[in-house]
């Protein structure tokens, strides 16, 4: 297991990172309008802090409660509500772009709820192809 | 500004929190705890949740996730469905214990 944290001063955000003994990341990352890094910066610095540990990446999508915003999972149901299948959704979220740009470009559902347009909870694995946590 | 500043962890406020459990509180009652005494609102919550919860709970973050949609819609029975049994089950490692008889 390793841990990553970043705090920005004056409330502005940050990120959390966990990497569990599989080499499964699992992170949150949290960027105010105003903050001085942007979530993509913060991800590439906890990338960069844990190098090799990582084998995968978790997605861990739910429905926002209440309708409160989830940026991945939205993603997922704008693009399958409009046609586009699951994997061609799952390929266009915030999470997937930036793990890809890391080589972790395999996506691998692993707990799906909810149908086409209206999914309630995704968890996803991205994996670098030929490689296995 | 809240009183978050830092990243620090206060070991008297992971106290308050597991005693607060362990007396059976919900977790949106542990929110508001934490809201309150970190002086937080709702657009800083996040982070400072997170990182209290793991800590007082013992929880991996994969565990503690659900409270980032929650902490926008808050919807107080699915969350205690989610998290309430994740707590119990590392009950072992955060429960206070009686100390020692000499």
């Amino acid at each position: 297991m390793a841990d990553f944290r970043l705090f920005l001063p004056d409330d502005a955000g940050g990120v959390m990172g966990e990497v569990d003994e599989r080499g499964v990341l699992t992170f949150f990352i949290c960027a105010a309008a105003g903050s001085p890094i942007r979530g993509t910066e913060l991800f590439y610095l906890m990338m960069r802090a844990f190098g090799d540990r990582v084998r995968a990446v978790q997605g861990v999508w739910r429905r926002g409660y209440g309708g409160s915003p989830s940026v991945n999972l939205d993603r997922v149901n704008e693009r399958t509500a409009a046609g586009a299948s699951l994997m061609s959704a799952v390929r266009a979220t915030w999470t997937y772009t930036r793990a890809a740009r890391w080589g972790f470009t395999r996506a691998t559902p692993i707990g799906v709820e909810g149908t086409p347009g209206s999914y309630t909870k995704i968890d996803v694995l991205l994996e670098k192809v030929g490689e296995a946590p | 500004m809240s009183k978050f500043e830092g990243g620090e962890v206060r070991v008297e406020l992971i106290q308050e929190l597991r005693a607060l459990a362990e007396g059976g509180a919900d977790v949106p009652a542990l929110v508001e705890l934490l809201q309150r005494r970190l002086e937080l609102n709702d657009a800083n919550s996040l982070l400072p949740v997170l990182i209290y919860f793991r800590t007082a709970f013992d929880l991996s973050l994969r565990e503690a996730l659900p409270l980032r949609e929650w902490l926008a819609g808050r919807d107080r029975g699915e969350i205690d469905s989610l998290l309430i049994p994740a707590m119990q089950r590392s009950k072992s490692r955060w429960q206070p214990r009686e100390a020692l008889r000499t």
